[in-house]
């Protein structure tokens, strides 16, 4: 991992054309601001890892069959 | 096209039924293909299919079987993500996570699945700023929406402010 040391109002540049500024820092929080192409998709990284953590826990079996839930809506409807 | 799945022996699909994930569900980059099975017992639930992996399979069910309000903002890059000219091209799916009591089964309305139906492309969206979580629970939320279910989710084909 590249590390740099930056100050506030300092930026840094990823290639042409992405380009990262430090805004604020405020005790432990840092507000940065990010300047990028739209083709590229920006994440908190907690979210994205949230997702795929809940992704692979969706992806295992259980011992309820979709029968099981089914029955709940049928139910309601 | 024959495939080999564990949930339902070997299927067989049509080429029109399958739906690519070019980036694959979050965590799954390598399962690209997939395919929707449902059942009549396990309405309005279905399963997405791997047809890369044969034992992955994800429970998933329209959201607004869940939440009959629910929506996100799609911007024209979110669009273009899954090559739709419109919104109306667009069918959302929610990711259930099952669990071994029915109270502790949730619903992952932060990270839907938005799928083109007409080219068949789909994509794993995630939420930023939203009022939805990973963990929402079936049950409570399917009490609560009382089987109020629309024909089409809402999504808004708002332009998002840059972050």
């Amino acid at each position: 991992m590249l590390i740099l040391t930056r100050k506030l109002g300092e930026s840094i540049t990823i290639g042409d054309d992405i380009k990262i500024q430090v805004l604020e820092i405020k005790g432990k929080q840092v507000r940065l601001g990010i300047q990028a192409p739209k083709k590229y998709t920006i994440h908190r990284e907690e979210i994205y890892q949230r997702i795929q953590d809940e992704n692979k826990l969706a992806a295992q079996q259980s011992p309820l069959s979709l029968k099981n839930i089914s029955e709940i809506w049928k139910k309601r409807k | 096209m024959k495939f080999e799945t564990s949930r339902f022996g070997q299927i067989e699909v049509k080429a029109e039924d399958i739906f690519i994930f070019p980036e694959g569900p979050l965590g799954f980059p390598d399962c690209t293909r997939f395919t929707i099975v449902e059942e009549e017992k396990a309405q309005p639930f279905g399963m997405l299919q791997s047809l890369d992996n044969p034992n992955l399979a994800f429970v998933v069910v329209d959201p607004l079987v869940v939440r009959a309000d629910y929506h996100f903002n799609v911007t024209k890059d979110d669009l273009t993500q899954v090559k739709a000219e419109s919104i109306d091209d667009l069918m959302v799916l929610a990711i259930v996570t099952m669990a071994a009591e029915l109270a502790d089964v949730t619903v992952n309305l932060q990270g839907p699945l938005v799928i083109n139906r007409v080219q068949r492309i789909g994509h794993q969206f995630v939420l930023i700023d939203s009022e939805y979580t990973t963990r929402e629970a079936l049950v409570q939320n399917i009490e609560r929406a009382g089987g109020m279910v629309q024909e089409k989710t809402q999504v808004e084909a708002k332009q998002k402010k840059a972050v």
